[in-house]
């Protein structure tokens, strides 16, 4: 991971602090919806971009912690802090089930079996109808509430945007502070020695599987989280969450962002959206044009947008290109 | 005795389709170290190709025959101008390549096509049943399980019996030797392609009247036939045929037995597999 000057982040956050002071209730809530997503690709990154594992099931987590989400709303409780934490560790004991058995597999067959086990959880929710919804899904959910009792002042609750808004913007705020610490840890650095070689790695003595897994919980719990929210956001849970090109999708918002940037895959999630909400006004076919950047970008510019764009900026100031950061973040050469 | 040869019919009419779909995912994989994800998206355009095909001249057979020759067209224009520029640089840009490939392949059949499901019409000679060890059937079953055994056993013959065939094997099992003893590995990576595609044509083609045809389509067999490969074990094309018939048969049990779960069977399988054997049924455990 490239080193992240504090200024410019500074600014950002003083802007997204500011931002729905200017907007209007539907934007603030696609904002929100941006941040989520962006919660949920940051969470894949720890994958792609630290660990060098391409999950294709990571809507699998996204959707695990929507169903709870749906379940406790409606049936045990309304408070968002017991939500977040039950999606936390329920999102840790999946990962960690699923993440034993997919971690099993190397390389390629990693890719296959992440798909496999994220539609075996689509076709399960499918054929239980009668306490799933089945394709239906789970409608009208309630938005959390900070604070017990019914009466609650609308800011108390998350049908607040305001609150929902800033509630999501302190999650990933915080998402963001550990992101960095754990690129400072030695557990970021032995990830990064996993990601470039892990015959290596394990010739060192590090147990690979081991941490790997570990990064697995934590992608997985974080994903969790983000499903909850967004389940909250919506009101509702869609099946089509669960089924593989969703997981496709984060992807393509990761590598179109760019793996080795801190702040890459929320880039590409607010691209991605943005790209959805307001191509896909003036064009059905969206989809084909964003098929195509994904392609152009795989080919010519492997490492995603925000590198070049950063690239770009050094050249201008007649600063050479930063050639270890290109290096930490090119993807991983053939794992198998 | 009715219900036995139906439904053994439907466990064999599911294999062999599967088989068809996972033997070029699995030899493109093999030879080529790509998880090819467009894979299902060749299937689903060699099912439009055929629905064009039999409208278009009126006659179903020659769709049979063409759909899988203008898909191994397509495929090979795909390998040589988008696929090739990935060779050497690891298997993550091939995967994310194809995946991009999924998203355009979906809208571009919602554009040529339309987005409504659509469907053709057998033609005079196989809307009815024929008699099958005393037990009427579906005629159109019948074909798609001869015409999917024919293919079979060609492909086994081709891959086992022949030179290039041979070719095909060195190049799975080390690509550099191969290469290093004058086989020119880059015509037959676009040689193996053509016939996966080939391949996955026909599937499409051969599923139109039994499953219909919509845009997605390819998406959803694309894990059938995933599954399928891994628990075969990758690279392996016998492996992909022991499991795609037990895959066709486990589902149809699960027709029988558990109908609310029965999609849900062959992950169970899968499962299974991974956790006694993660190499698959006839992989080699690198």
């Amino acid at each position: 991971m490239s080193p992240v000057r504090h200024w410019p982040m500074l600014a950002v956050l003083l802007a997204a602090l500011a931002l729905p002071h200017f907007t209007r209730g539907t934007q603030t809530e696609f904002a929100t919806e941006v941040m989520i997503t962006g919660m949920f690709a940051l969470s894949l990154n720890i994958l792609i971009g630290r660990l060098g594992l391409i999950s294709f099931g990571h809507g699998l987590f996204l959707g695990v912690g929507a169903y709870l989400a749906g379940f406790m709303l409606r049936h045990l409780s309304e408070n968002l802090f017991l939500l977040l934490a039950a999606a936390l560790l329920v999102g840790i004991v999946v990962s960690a089930l699923v993440g034993a058995m997919v971690l099993r597999l190397g390389g390629v067959g990693f890719v296959m079996i992440t798909i496999a086990f994220c539609q075996l959880f689509y076709v399960l929710i499918l054929s239980t109808q009668t306490w799933s919804g089945g394709i239906n899904g789970i409608p009208s959910i309630p938005r959390p509430k900070l604070w017990p009792g019914d009466d609650l002042p609308n800011w108390l609750t998350l049908d607040s945007e305001f609150t929902f808004y800033y509630v999501t913007l302190g999650a990933l705020v915080l998402l963001m502070v550990g992101l960095t610490r754990l690129d400072a840890s030695p557990l970021g650095s032995v990830f990064s020695g996993i990601r470039q070689n892990a015959a290596r790695m394990r010739a060192l003595g590090y147990p690979v599987r081991r941490f790997q897994l570990i990064g697995f919980v934590m992608a997985g719990s974080v994903a969790a989280v983000a499903g909850a929210l967004q389940a909250s956001l919506f009101n509702l849970v869609d099946p089509s969450l669960l089924f593989w090109t969703t997981s496709g999708e984060v992807i393509l918002m990761v590598i179109l962002g760019g793996v080795g940037a801190l702040y890459g895959p929320l880039v590409g999630a607010a691209l991605f959206l943005a790209l959805f909400h307001y191509l896909g006004t003036l064009t059905d076919h969206w989809r084909l044009v964003l098929g195509i950047v994904f392609v152009v970008v795989v080919l010519y510019a492997p490492n995603g947008l925000v590198p070049l764009v950063t690239n770009a900026v050094r050249r201008w100031r007649g600063v050479k290109p930063g050639s270890r950061a290109a290096a930490a973040a090119a993807l991983p050469e053939d794992a198998a | 005795m009715q219900i036995i040869v139906e439904q053994v019919l439907n466990a064999l009419q599911m294999g062999v389709l599967l088989f068809l779909i996972a033997s070029g995912l699995s030899l493109v994989f093999g030879l080529m170290h790509v998880v090819n994800l467009a894979h299902g998206a060749l299937y689903m355009v060699g099912a439009y190709f055929g629905i064009t095909v039999a409208r278009g001249l009126d006659n179903f057979y020659l769709a049979l025959l063409l759909a899988p020759l203008l898909t191994a067209m397509l495929g090979v224009v795909l390998e040589r101008t988008l696929l090739a520029r990935t060779y050497g640089r690891g298997m993550y840009p091939q995967v994310l390549l194809t995946l991009g490939l999924v998203f355009a392949f979906d809208e571009l059949v919602r554009i040529i096509w339309g987005a409504p499901i659509q469907t053709l019409a057998l033609p005079p000679g196989l809307e009815g049943t024929v008699m099958l060890f005393g037990a009427s059937v579906p005629a159109y079953r019948v074909l798609v399980v001869v015409i999917g055994a024919v293919a079979i056993v060609a492909l086994l013959l081709g891959f086992g019996r022949t030179r290039l065939g041979a070719m095909v094997r060195a190049g799975v099992d080390d690509r550099e030797m191969a290469a290093a003893l004058g086989i020119d590995v880059n015509r037959l990576f676009s040689g193996v392609f053509a016939v996966g595609s080939a391949l996955a044509g026909l599937a499409g083609v051969l599923s139109v009247p039994i499953f219909n045809a919509y845009p997605g389509m390819g998406s959803e067999i694309l894990i059938s036939a995933l599954v399928v490969v891994v628990v075969g074990g990758m690279g392996s094309l016998a492996g992909a045929l022991i499991a795609s018939l037990l895959i066709g048969a486990a589902t149809v049990v699960g027709q029988i037995y558990a109908a609310e779960f029965s999609t849900a069977v062959i992950y169970l399988v899968l499962v299974v597999v991974l956790l006694v054997r993660p190499q698959g049924l006839m992989g080699i455990a690198r």
